[in-house]
């Protein structure tokens, strides 16, 4: 009897008891690891539409620093020489819906900070999301090509920090900010961050610091590649020895 | 966060009109479901996960030609057995195991064999609820995969026969078929469970103590 032949089954005892145990079986509930290797997957294939970011081959088994249950985000993409001037944040381009409402800038103070871009999305981070919310904050920032992150080296005229009624911190102070981010430059022996991102993480109160990686014109070089890094804003010496760090790939697609 | 209220064809349209998250949502909503389907359907968790990516980045970027004459889910569980059968057939990673009586008609639905004798005295001591839905998951992956396929969508997660041909593109009386042969086969593997004292196979509902 051929198993794709059309005919009429009669059922049996034996089968409709089988369909029954098969009935109530449980769904299989979906590893947590299986689910964050899909969703990042499902946003590397959003990238190329809204930014610069795509998993890197190394997604599937994800690297992650020790204490990984930091409440922040820090993204970093570290490359050639960047700006140790802060940029407006205000003159930004479309970036993907966020999560919630954005902040607006306001002008605290000028300084040179080792930041080219420091802004405050209102975006709730997380590690699910973080391929696509990192690619629409650089998009925002107006950082959606590689050609244009490579460009961010060179100096422009410090623009101001978000301001925040928040206690101060990283994502609201000149000082605390240049102080975090040389720390966090040394500690991952990491270059100046192209972007700084006052969100939250979880819910919770975080930084996303982007800095540009690796970055290779000819076309057999290893694929640019940006770290993130999540950080809790008080940057104390434990919150950096938390912070969550994770690597992507630039899509040269964008360039 | 709050919980995304859109319908999951208004997460897909979304998708189609750019949302870049409502896709990863839409997937998020029913990702239990579809891993057991890829998983069941294809027997590795490894497999599994790659046809389950394979099936859903095919979806994600075919979003478009949904047309909406199926619900979501079937439209998504259709790409994502089709992805499991497909690697099953390409990459041949779990060869399933012909039973003795595998082909000759003989033995399918034979009665005497879900009364043998190997069955526990109480099954109720014996197996927790997990064992037994893992002792079923093992007999599962010993069928042929088309036929572990009807059975997954069908018996497993209740889909109608109608709704599983077209998932599974083929006529309503082949997946009949493929049932009936997968659950004879099934109760030939699973004789042992069979409780001697009811002549009637132990159930996952037994196991729980009647709960359900």
């Amino acid at each position: 009897m051929n198993d794709n032949e059309e005919y009429d089954v009669e059922e049996t005892p034996e089968s409709v008891e089988m369909a029954e145990l098969l009935r109530n079986l449980p769904d299989v509930a979906m590893p947590e690891a299986v689910w964050n290797r899909l969703a990042t997957a499902l946003s590397a294939e959003a990238a190329p539409t809204v930014a610069a970011i795509t998993a890197a081959p190394s997604a599937r088994r994800r690297r992650w620093l020790p204490g990984a249950a930091v409440a922040g985000v820090a993204i970093v993409a570290t490359a050639v020489i960047l700006p140790t001037m802060i940029n407006t944040g205000a003159n930004v381009a479309d970036g993907p819906k966020e999560t919630s409402a954005a902040v607006s800038l306001e002008p605290v103070t000028l300084d040179l900070v080792p930041a080219r871009h420091v802004v405050a999305t209102g975006t709730d981070y997380d590690e699910v999301g973080l391929p696509n919310q990192v690619g629409g904050l650089l998009n925002r920032v107006g950082m959606d090509s590689p050609a244009k992150m490579i460009a961010a080296a060179n100096p422009e005229p410090p623009t101001p920090i978000a301001k925040s009624g928040s206690a101060p911190d990283m994502t609201t102070d000149i000082t605390a900010l240049h102080d975090c981010l040389v720390a966090l430059a040394g500690d991952h022996n990491l270059p100046p961050a192209l972007v700084v991102d006052r969100a939250t993480f979880k819910g919770g109160p975080a930084a996303v610091v982007v800095f540009l990686h690796t970055f290779d014109k000819s076309e057999q070089g290893p694929p640019d590649t940006v770290d993130v890094v999540v950080i809790n804003p008080p940057c104390t010496e434990q919150d950096r020895k938390d912070a969550m760090r994770m690597t992507f790939e630039v899509s040269r697609v964008t360039q | 966060m709050a919980p995304d209220e859109r319908s999951d064809a208004e997460l897909l349209a979304a998708h189609v009109d750019g949302d870049p998250l409502a896709f990863t949502e839409l997937v998020r909503r029913h990702k239990d479901r579809l891993w057991s389907v890829a998983m069941r359907t294809v027997g590795d968790p490894e497999e599994a996960s790659d046809a389950l990516q394979d099936a859903l980045i095919s979806a994600y970027r075919r979003a478009e030609t949904f047309r909406g004459d199926s619900a979501v889910t079937t439209w998504l569980h259709r790409i994502v057995v089709n992805a499991a059968l497909d690697r099953m057939r390409r990459r041949a990673v779990r060869p399933w195991v012909p039973l003795p009586n595998e082909g000759d008609g003989e033995g399918v639905g034979d009665r005497s064999l879900l009364a043998d004798r190997r069955a526990l005295t109480d099954p109720h001591d014996a197996m927790t609820a997990r064992e037994l839905s893992m002792e079923i998951d093992q007999a599962l992956a010993m069928l042929p995969p088309d036929q572990r396929a009807a059975i997954v969508l069908v018996d497993i997660e209740g889909w109608s026969v109608d709704e599983a041909a077209r998932m599974l593109e083929c006529p309503p009386g082949t997946v009949k078929s493929r049932c009936f042969r997968g659950r004879a086969k099934l109760a030939q593997t699973l004789a042992h469970l069979r409780n001697p004292d009811s002549n009637r196979i132990v159930t996952l509902h037994d196991d729980l103590g009647g709960e359900q």
